[in-house]
């Protein structure tokens, strides 16, 4: 990766931040169930991901940052879900706001970075109700949001909105506010099948004002040239557009959990006697076969995700604009991963007998964070699929287009 | 026939793959145009074989003192899934039959001068599947007779060979045989990739001399007898890795073109009872996507495999047993995200689906077909993989191939 290969001592290479998250791995592994009861990851792995640098990756180097390409946030945590796909996340998806940021004006990164380099950074645009209202010099937020993972452990926060006055489905007048986490009411909703320990919490804003220099329009955010790039010159996704790139960062955790159910399962299921008759389970045609295909989905992942990350830190370092075709590929083969990764999983499970329902096994934790994941958005079934069938059989695209970039699509 | 032997050409003047590659892009429109009397007629169609005689496409794997390309293991699976996309017979022509010259390349100097001493030109035909055929020894050789079967492109072969076991032993060898020493059947009436021709070969109690009868395994293993004279790694690597993955060119190539039918038919298809736009339905645009999403799968898998397989072929890199054995279960992958793919849109092209002319259900027909392989079998290719990975038996997989 490009930006790593910059000579700079501080900044640690691709392989030496590989070799660091799977040093993690035992401790994340005797640390999963109590992760899970605890619905947030524990204030000691958080200390561990700061120190090794993982919640850097995607941070300006002006600011202590490594400022690395895509998507070496994701390949980190690729590995880090192998034991723990909370922990992963965090890595991944939260991480990844530290280039949002860095996006933003120098105000708000002094703000944010100016005192203490390690941050973490919740954010959340799901909303049941509520909104922001102009006012004289910025705005006043009243709602709550939902999803805000690691916000226990987010000095800010930043919420994405509609503003009183505009049409609530006008994407294009959204804003992007940011306030401290203090200002903020954390409400405990996280009470959920899987991903337990990443902590997504809603944000209940009460009034709160945040002044026009910690908000910005949300499509000028995610477009080319937004005010970071100028803080930030050098590293292209404060500077490209950022839409192709985002929902990918999901991939990475996705696609590490199935590894690691599937390393679980074979492990387990190596040395496992049948309860009921006793003799090697192993040894079960069925049982052989579907981890023959497992393991055959799981490459074909992880192929395209290599492919189109290598592919997107090509044209990120190129600065070149993607195509509408590109764009829509992209979507589709990230919903086409998710599903690879949740059929294998799912096969694997099903296939342990009634020893894969205890919460004790890590095939059955896999299975429920993997399939939490997979209702992400971005990995979305029918969002990702119909837009990229429409557009190659010429017809429009379907309203749920405009999740995939930051300008209406049109027709070839 | 209508080919016409060629003269030796210096070995500077030897064909690169793209080169061939720029080939099928000239003549893919034709092919394609011929594909549904390809398949009325059984076998290949006349021109079409002397085009890729023509064309050089049958050298790929020619010596190169014969004046043929000795490409690379990349060649087959690359113009099979240029051309599958056309035409699946006629990529089965190039990147299978087109791959038997690697084969023969293996053989003693002495039997290659007798194939290729007149000429690069050649059609190779094999039949692997004894059917009722028999090879006995006899003194230094052996003597062949009766039926073998699925010898493709046998209407137009000058030589071909059987492989079999040999009567009271359980050695295999390869038979190689002049056209003069043998006849063809024909039962190849089939539902899929009817244009190969796969007739059987029926022998004539043939004498076949020691130079063009050899065991299977020395002509499998690293350095068979040719690599003395054939210096290329085609002719020189363990051979039993390589020949299942030909065979990923032709489907991963039907599978594309399928889409590229399925496409053109699509964007203009209105319903036949309501005339309604097809297109605009989002189930058939969420099954389109899927099925772009498992053709690019399988794409990748491919040319991860050829990338492997190449690099281990110039010996800059050894396969494994375990990668073997992954090679293996990706080629059973493959054919079935391919053949998944074109199922579930033909599934639902309606009765209009049903007729000859539509290219879409010709690819599945030919998918299905070239999917009973044995080389993508899903059974066989999937088991010994995990029996490996799960560290059990693996007594299963001792077939000739590895």
């Amino acid at each position: 990766m490009a930006f790593a290969e910059r000579i700079d001592s501080s900044v640690p290479t691709v392989a030496e931040l590989t070799k660091r998250a799977e040093a993690m791995l035992p401790r994340l592994r005797e640390r999963a169930t109590k992760t899970e009861q605890a619905r947030t990851l524990p204030a000691d792995t958080m200390r561990d991901l700061f120190d090794a640098g993982f919640l850097r990756i995607l941070q300006p180097r002006r600011y202590g940052g490594y400022e690395m390409g895509w998507a070496v946030h994701a390949d980190v945590a690729r590995v880090l879900s192998r034991a723990c796909a909370s922990t992963a996340w965090i890595v991944s998806v939260v991480g990844a706001h530290a280039a949002i940021v860095g996006r933003l004006s120098k105000e708000v990164q002094d703000d944010v970075w100016g005192k203490n380099q390690n941050q973490l950074i919740a954010t959340a645009s799901a909303r049941t109700k509520g909104g922001a209202r102009k006012v004289d010099g910025g705005y006043r937020v009243s709602g709550v949001w939902h999803f805000a993972s690691g916000i226990d452990h987010s000095e800010w926060s930043m919420v994405t909105t509609p503003v009183e006055g505009n049409d609530p489905k006008d994407h294009s007048k959204f804003v992007r506010l940011m306030a401290p986490t203090r200002d903020i009411e954390i409400v405990d909703s996280w009470h959920v099948s899987g991903m337990r320990g990443t902590g997504s919490k809603d944000m209940k804003w009460d009034d709160v004002f945040v002044p026009d220099a910690r908000s910005i329009n949300a499509h000028q955010s995610f477009g080319k040239s937004p005010p970071g790039a100028a803080v930030n010159p050098g590293g292209y996704l404060y500077e490209v557009e950022f839409m192709p790139f985002f929902g990918s960062s999901l991939l990475g955790p996705i696609l590490g959990t199935a590894e690691g159910a599937y390393a679980d399962y074979r492990d387990i299921t190596r040395v496992r006697t049948g309860a009921l008759f006793g003799g090697s389970v192993a040894e079960q045609t069925p049982v052989q076969q579907r981890l023959a295909e497992v393991s055959a989905e799981i490459k074909a992942a992880r192929l395209l995700y290599e492919t189109n990350n290598a592919m997107m830190h090509r044209k990120g370092e190129a600065r070149q604009r993607f195509s509408q075709e590109e764009i829509l590929e992209i979507n589709r083969d990230r919903a086409y991963v998710a599903r690879l990764c949740v059929n294998a999983v799912t096969r694997l499970v099903r296939q342990m007998g009634a020893m894969g329902l205890f919460n004790q096994n890590p095939v059955q934790r896999h299975y429920r964070d993997i399939t939490a994941m997979a209702t992400q958005v971005a990995v979305n079934w029918d969002r990702c699929m119909n837009p990229y069938g429409a557009f190659e059989l010429g017809v429009p695209l379907g309203a749920d287009s405009r999740l995939t970039q930051t300008e209406p699509l049109r027709k070839p | 026939m209508v080919m016409t032997p060629r003269p030796v050409c210096a070995s500077g003047e030897r064909r690169t793959l793209d080169d061939l590659l720029g080939v099928v892009a000239q003549h893919a429109g034709a092919w394609r145009d011929r594909a549904l009397a390809t398949e009325r007629a059984r076998q290949p169609l006349p021109e079409t074989t002397a085009e890729l005689f023509a064309t050089g496409l049958m050298r790929m794997f020619v010596p190169a003192r014969f004046g043929g390309a000795a490409l690379d293991w990349d060649a087959p699976v690359a113009l099979g899934r240029a051309i599958g996309r056309v035409c699946p017979s006629t990529a089965w022509m190039v990147g299978v039959v087109g791959a038997h010259a690697a084969w023969v390349g293996r053989y003693p100097g002495a039997a290659q001068e007798e194939v290729w001493g007149d000429g690069a030109d050649q059609l190779l035909c094999g039949a692997m599947v004894a059917k009722g055929g028999r090879i006995r020894r006899d003194g230094e050789g052996y003597r062949v007779s009766g039926a073998f079967g699925f010898a493709s492109g046998i209407d137009h072969a000058k030589w071909g060979f059987v492989m079999g076991s040999v009567e009271g032993s359980t050695e295999q060898v390869s038979c190689l045989m002049p056209r003069t020493d043998w006849d063809i059947a024909d039962t190849w009436f089939v539902s899929g990739m009817s244009g190969t021709g796969t007739k059987d070969i029926v022998v004539h109690d043939a004498y076949v001399p020691p130079h063009r009868a050899v065991r299977s395994a020395d002509l499998l293993k690293a350095d068979p007898p040719g690599a003395t004279i054939n210096r290329e790694p085609i002719y020189r690597a363990e051979y039993g890795p390589y020949v299942g993955s030909s065979l990923l060119g032709p489907i991963l190539g039907a599978a594309e073109g399928a889409m590229d039918a399925y496409l053109a038919i699509t964007r203009e298809r209105k319903g036949m009872m309501f005339g309604d736009r097809v297109a605009e339905s989002a189930n058939v645009q969420s099954r389109l996507a899927e099925s772009t999403g498992d053709v690019r799968a399988a794409a990748l898998m491919t040319e991860d495999q050829m990338r492997t397989l190449v690099a281990c072929s110039r010996g800059d890199a050894r396969l494994s047993e375990g990668e073997r054995l992954m090679f293996a279960r990706d080629r059973a992958y493959v054919a079935r995200r391919c053949s998944e793919a074109v199922e579930r849109l033909v599934k639902h092209m309606g009765a209009s689906g049903l007729y000859d002319d539509n290219p879409v259900q010709r690819f599945h027909r030919d998918l299905q077909a070239m999917a009973q392989q044995i080389g993508v079998n899903w059974d066989r290719n999937m088991l010994p993989f995990a029996r490996w990975l799960i560290g059990g038996a693996s007594q299963d997989h001792s077939n000739w191939r590895r």
